[in-house]
């Protein structure tokens, strides 16, 4: 109860300090949201989106219909505007036409677990994963498992998650062999505390055993996934978490797509995993491989960078995944890496209002905190998002992201209210 | 913003549905919760799956309804249309070669109307992925009818009871569970099909 209570105080500091930050940021746009002469951004008759260049003068009055008054807008050409109106201004202005709330799109995990024999081992130094792969068999009877380590992190991890998150559980193989299937051991559902309950349950059920068929399972995952997103069953990012001790098993190939373990990996590296990443799919993997994958660094790696996550400033053939390979006891390392996946599958996007007449040049965003006053979150492209960028951007695939304080605001906060207007020129940032 | 405003906008049976639509009437759900225009629904990811009795058995919770006409009821001498929905919990290990019913409710609801609950047991046998279940017989009690209704299904069909079969098939390909059920409800029989979906 206590560390429910000190989370709560943390996040609720955390929240003052990124409320701060805007606040500052907010004062400044009052003073620039009064349409005084001279200082109108582009006025809505003239269907500007607010980056308005010189000449382009409002002809509306300052007040209640929101319209600024005066010459041009004040940036030049490629820097936004600064926000003229406040977010009560455009909601009460006659270029308002309706809102709706939106939020942030949640993600979507499936875990794709190893549970092939050699996760029945004790990690190194107990056993070392030369001995474990021929011999898969739990030395030291005191120890925990590579399997019990696994679930351990797991189940500790997912607490790390918000409750708007959708999780579900793949293992391979799912037959003491080589068999993988698209529908996963736990479906992908939200985080509720049931759910919880029913990884738990499924996590502490299985036991290792088998081969490895990290192709085909990681393949089924990305249709799954796929199927139900275009079945519109989930909407959201979407995540492999691929988590393995081993490399692809030859006799898990599926001839004539693949006839060895190598031609398989290929497969997946150069064919599965950019063709789940790319545009029209957008399913990123995580890889994480822990001890006993040393033998397929390079494969897990290259893995990792074709599916979009690679960590920073890693090589292409060694390390782009999070390598726990050398690490005995792995517990806590892959806990570690997982709420670091976790972490990253907490993004910022907003799906667009659909067809909003004028395009994003006449939405806005605004925010409400706990029935608090709303303000605007300005749309700032002057930078790229993770580069000094404070408000929201248009992103591919129908989206938009939030950047900076405001995006830390509402990961900070889930009780965030979030609203798009349409019909007033879009804000640009303070 | 689990739950709210129903109405997700063309969406998926899964959407987060928003807190509720603003002016316009346009919640969250309905900008979340539609498919996704942007997704190729040409891209394909194959990989031959596992066969049955294999590994196609996946657990979950199934949710769906059924439907049957009552025949030759005491009360009722035309059939009369029986509805209502069906949920169960399919558990085991992945390994297993069987999926348990860890819980199973079945809600009847007659045309009368009069509502029964009862439970069901029965398990998926993984090879071939048939479903075979039963409806827990439940006496009819009074406290589950209307005054009216109570004393005249009392007077014809004295000790009345539900109970049933049901015989199916999962799917894991479609995430589904669908077959026939068969009751015997207060004497009368009422047989057809059932759909249930496992839910997300």
């Amino acid at each position: 109860m206590s560390g429910e209570r000190s989370r709560t105080i943390a996040r609720r500091l955390l929240v003052g300090a990124i409320l701060v930050v805007l606040g500052c940021a907010r004062d400044s746009a009052i003073d620039g949201e009064r349409p005084t002469a001279g200082r109108g951004a582009a006025a809505a008759d003239g269907g500007a989106s607010g980056r308005g260049e010189a000449g382009n003068a409002g002809t509306g009055t300052s007040g209640s219909d929101g319209a600024g008054t005066g010459e041009a807008g004040v940036g030049t050409a490629g820097r936004p505007s600064p926000p003229v109106f406040d977010a009560n201004t455009i909601v009460m202005s006659s270029c308002y036409q309706r809102s709706a709330e939106t939020e942030i799109l949640p993600p979507n995990i499936l875990f794709v677990i190893d549970r092939s024999g050699s996760m029945a081992c004790n990690p190194p130094p107990i056993t070392d994963s030369q001995t474990c792969e021929t011999d898969f068999k739990r030395t030291a009877t005191d120890q925990p498992t590579k399997w019990e380590i696994t679930q351990q992190a797991l189940v500790e991890s997912l607490k790390a998650l918000p409750e708007t998150a959708r999780v579900g559980v793949s293992y391979f193989s799912n037959d003491d062999s080589c068999g993988v299937h698209p529908s996963p051991s736990v479906p992908i559902s939200r985080i509720s505390p049931a759910q919880r309950e029913v990884i738990e349950g499924s996590l502490r059920n299985v036991q290792p055993g088998g081969a490895t068929p990290l192709v085909g399972a990681t393949v089924l995952a990305y249709r799954h996934i796929h199927d139900l997103a275009l079945a519109g069953r989930i909407s959201g990012n979407k995540f492999v978490v691929l988590i393995t001790d081993g490399k692809q098993s030859d006799s898990c190939s599926d001839p004539p797509r693949c006839a060895s373990a190598e031609q398989c990996t290929e497969l997946l590296v150069n064919g599965e995993v950019p063709r789940a990443a790319a545009m029209g799919v957008g399913i990123r993997t995580f890889v994480i491989g822990v001890p006993g994958s040393e033998q397929d660094q390079r494969t897990l790696s290259r893995i990792a960078l074709a599916g979009m996550t690679a960590r920073p400033g890693c090589e292409e053939n060694r390390n782009c995944h999070f390598d726990l390979s050398g690490r005995g006891d792995f517990g806590a390392p892959l806990q570690e890496a997982l709420i670091n996946v976790l972490g990253q599958t907490r993004t910022c996007d907003i799906r667009t209002p659909p067809s909003p007449e004028g395009g994003l040049d006449l939405v806005n965003l605004l925010f409400r905190m706990h029935g608090n006053e709303r303000r605007i979150i300005p749309q700032d492209t002057s930078a790229a998002c993770d580069n000094g960028a404070q408000g929201w951007q248009p992103i591919d695939g129908g989206r938009i992201r939030l950047c900076g304080a405001y995006c830390e605001l509402v990961k900070a906060d889930p009780d965030i209210q979030l609203e798009f207007v349409i019909g007033c020129p879009v804000q640009g940032p303070q | 913003m689990e739950g709210g405003a129903g109405a997700a906008g063309g969406g998926g049976v899964a959407e987060p549905a928003g807190s509720g639509g603003s002016v316009a009437g346009q919640g969250a759900g309905g900008v979340a919760g539609r498919t996704d225009p942007t997704l190729d629904p040409d891209a394909a990811f194959d990989w031959t799956a596992t066969l049955p009795s294999r590994g196609m058995c996946a657990g979950g919770r199934f949710s769906g309804t059924f439907g049957c006409d009552l025949q030759n009821a005491p009360l009722l001498p035309i059939p009369s249309r029986v509805e209502g929905t069906i949920v169960l919990d399919l558990i085991g290990p992945t390994e297993a070669q069987t999926l348990d019913v860890a819980m199973g409710r079945i809600n009847v609801i007659t045309a009368s109307p009069m509502s029964f609950d009862a439970g069901i047991e029965g398990a998926v046998l993984c090879a071939g992925n048939g479903f075979m279940g039963q409806v827990q017989e439940t006496n009819v009690t009074q406290a589950q009818l209307g005054p009216l209704i109570t004393f005249l299904w009392n007077v014809m069909t004295p000790n009345a009871t539900l109970q049933g079969a049901l015989g199916g098939r999962l799917v894991a390909q479609s995430l589904s569970l669908t077959g026939e059920i068969t009751m015997l409800i207060g004497g009368g029989t009422c047989r057809g099909p059932f759909d249930l979906r496992a839910q997300l």
